[in-house]
């Protein structure tokens, strides 16, 4: 079964590859992706993606490793399981206001 | 060809001038950083130029991974990111172990890790290695320093992020231009934990309501409490409830060993009163654990009838192997003391607990002569008091320890748990003893391990640091050999290490006080011996190679179906 999420990045150095690492490496395979750019220091990816065959992990796990990744503002899930990409149900990363703590700046 | 004398050719020392790698030291200073394990190398150099002088004491390993081990040890038991340095190439590399070990048991460290100079990046320059591709899986964050100005504020960032939420290693990759580079020093932001989610009161009384149906609630208890300081509010909590305990292999010391409530580390080498407990209960309290597959054995034969209420500081941890009937994700501390479940009913399942504990208590009268590991772990333990740390190397004798060994607190026991590494004993006893100096640091270690970081013994030596090994040498690959034993039958391939080295002889080589014991009655002299030791000491102990590890729940087993000695 097909899955749509899309992502919200920060244009960090390895951003693509850590969210695609995660991905593959808990279990699941990109089908299809895009990607288009938001000003210079952001980017979203959608992706569509499907569990491994070797693999039990929920959807929700994947999608709560993903946000916990540090280069992830923001994540889009579609709770349907069609081609159609309606995403429904976006959450922020805990980690967004970080770098602004971090530096001082205002969150 | 015209001589040039070196004094020639060197030019003025980079530190005359405020560089880039100034500028990581000056915020590193800024972290309150005091201690650094690392080794140089070329493109770090810039870094070790501007060491000296600083705050910064730098202890200089004698293997990379042992720099890794030991900023892992340091931060777990002083609570603050430990750090590491190394250079480009086969550093960074050798790197990679602590970097795995520290990412897999949640433990604050920060590597710093030299590149080549920017415009050398991707062109297979000399020592040039893509440490932040290599590290992506095992790191919490890494980051690449391409402007010497960002140099204060990604340091900041890197120890933010390696402390908060649950703490992970964060990999700070810098190319030698930027360490090199000359600028103007800039203030560095002091490092902010973020703050974990704090839930609200109807999530607490669910979980409340759960407790007091309960008849037989237990509560599971893993590495996530000691990591989140949640130890006092655990203990509060098991004294207001009288809830048994069971831990893994990384809660130990949590709860204190001999507390009347502890019935012992569960899962693979679990004991048995733990075991059975996690089989018939009908509430798991699963409190920062993971339902890692060494604590559960066979995952859907793992608590069968117990409902799960689980407690952690990561959300992705809720549900990710086992489904919990009601979750509260976040601060430990704020949900164990926010849980006021009032009086439970649950004397008889109390009383079966303990009756448990009792009557399946370890035995220490093996017979025969030959040293019993188990026995000497425990007296040892018993005998170094309260401040005792034991940190472990990956084996049978890793096991015996967890079994055996006295903890009254979760730093007392620094193991490799998720990762395994054999090699972590000594170098973690070197990053233990500079968190707390005053502590009797004991490694427990196998003649197999010893051999992987053997190195640190110079490390020992330089720093006269009192690090008490004890090395139980059964001549083998024990705990290999004891799974070819029970699973391979009997087939022994390749763990035979009967022509070990002398390692008394070896230890003296390294200026270690040492000796060795072959019979039980030499074992109460010589830990008078070993904890009398000033310096560092090596005990080599000659053990029965075919001593086994007991309860053993064999692979794909419910946790109830333990191996016991034939
Ligand atoms: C780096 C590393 N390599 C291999 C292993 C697999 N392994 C686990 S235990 C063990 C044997 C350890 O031997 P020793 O240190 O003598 O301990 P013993 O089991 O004999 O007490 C091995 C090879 C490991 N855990 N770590
Ligand atoms: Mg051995």
């Amino acid at each position: 079964m097909i899955r749509h999420i899309e992502i919200s990045l920060e244009s960090q150095h390895g951003a693509l590859l850590r969210v695609l690492g995660t991905i593959e490496r808990r279990g699941w395979v990109v089908r299809a992706m895009d990607m288009d750019s938001q000003g210079n220091d952001a980017q979203t990816l959608r992706l569509k993606i499907e569990r491994s065959r070797h693999h039990s992990g929920s959807f929700d796990t994947l999608t709560r490793h993903v946000t916990k990744l540090f280069c992830v503002r923001q994540i889009g899930v579609s709770t349907t399981q069609t081609d159609e990409c309606a995403i429904v149900e976006t959450s922020a990363s805990p980690h967004a206001h970080m770098a602004a703590v971090a530096t001082g700046a205002p969150a | 060809m015209t001589k040039t004398s070196p004094a020639t050719i060197a030019k003025a020392p980079l530190s005359n001038r405020f560089t880039g790698a100034h500028m990581l030291i000056s915020a590193l200073e800024a972290q309150g950083v005091e201690v650094v394990f690392g080794y140089p190398g070329g493109a770090i150099m810039p870094v070790y130029d501007a060491l000296p002088g600083s705050k910064l004491t730098h202890i200089l390993t004698r293997h990379e991974q042992g720099a890794s081990f030991a900023a892992d040890a340091y931060a777990r038991v002083s609570g603050r990111p430990g750090v590491c340095l190394a250079t480009s190439g086969p550093g960074g590399t050798n790197l990679v172990t602590g970097l795995a070990n520290a990412f897999m048991d949640s433990v604050p460290v920060v590597a710093i890790t030299g590149q080549v100079a920017r415009p050398l990046i991707g062109t297979d320059a000399f020592q040039e290695v893509d440490i932040f591709g290599i590290t992506l899986p095992i790191v919490k964050h890494s980051f690449i320093i391409d402007d010497p100005d960002k140099i204060g504020e990604i340091v900041a960032e890197a120890f933010a992020i390696a402390q908060s939420g649950r703490p992970g290693p964060v990999l700070i990759d810098l190319p030698k231009d930027v360490a090199a580079a000359i600028m103007t020093p800039t203030p560095t932001p002091v490092a902010q934990k973020e703050a974990l989610p704090i839930l609200i009161r109807d999530d607490y009384e669910h979980a409340e309501h759960l407790i007091r149906e309960a008849r037989r609630p237990l509560l599971y208890v893993g590495g996530g409490v000691g990591i989140s300081g949640a130890v006092p509010a655990l203990r509060n909590f098991i004294a207001r409830t009288g809830i048994p305990v069971v831990a893994t292999l990384k809660g130990l010391g949590a709860v204190p060993t001999d507390a009347p409530e502890f019935l012992g580390m569960l899962g693979m080498h679990g004991s048995r009163a733990a075991n059975l407990a996690v089989q018939n209960c009908d509430l798991l309290i699963t409190c920062g654990a993971r339902f890692d597959d060494r604590a559960t054995g066979r995952l859907t034969g793992f608590a069968p009838n117990a409902r799960v209420l689980h407690l952690d500081g990561d959300p992705a941890e809720i549900g990710k192997l086992r489904a919990a009937d009601h979750a509260l994700p976040g601060n430990l501390t704020y949900a164990l003391n926010a849980l006021h479940p009032g009086i439970l009913s649950i004397d008889t399942w109390q009383g079966e607990c303990s009756h448990d504990r009792v009557t399946h208590a370890a035995r220490y009268d093996a017979p025969g002569d030959k040293v019993f590991a188990p026995a000497l772990l425990k007296t040892l333990s018993e005998r170094a008091g309260d401040d005792l740390i034991v940190t472990c190397d990956v084996g049978q004798h890793q096991m015996w320890a967890a079994q055996h060994c006295r903890f009254v607190r979760p730093e007392a026991h620094l193991t490799s748990g998720g990762l395994g590494a054999m090699g972590y004993g000594i170098p973690a006893g070197i990053g233990a003893l500079y968190a707390e100096p005053d502590a009797t640091v004991i490694t427990v270690t196998g003649d197999g391990s010893i051999m992987m970081n053997i190195q640190e013994l110079a490390t020992l030596k330089r720093y006269g640091l009192p690090l008490k090994i004890v090395l139980l040498d059964n001549q083998a690959l024990g705990m290999v050999r004891q799974w070819q034993e029970l699973f391979f039958a009997g087939n022994y391939s390749e763990i035979d290490l009967s022509d070990n080295p002398d390692f008394a002889a070896l230890a003296r080589v390294f200026g270690l006080e040492a000796m060795t014991i072959t019979t039980r009655a030499e074992v109460p002299g010589a830990i008078d011996w070993l904890l009398s030791c000033k310096g560092p000491a090596l005990m080599h102990v000659h053990i029965d190679p075919a001593a086994n590890v007991w309860p053993l729940v064999p692979p794909g087993a419910d946790n109830h179906d333990m191996m016991e000695e034939r």
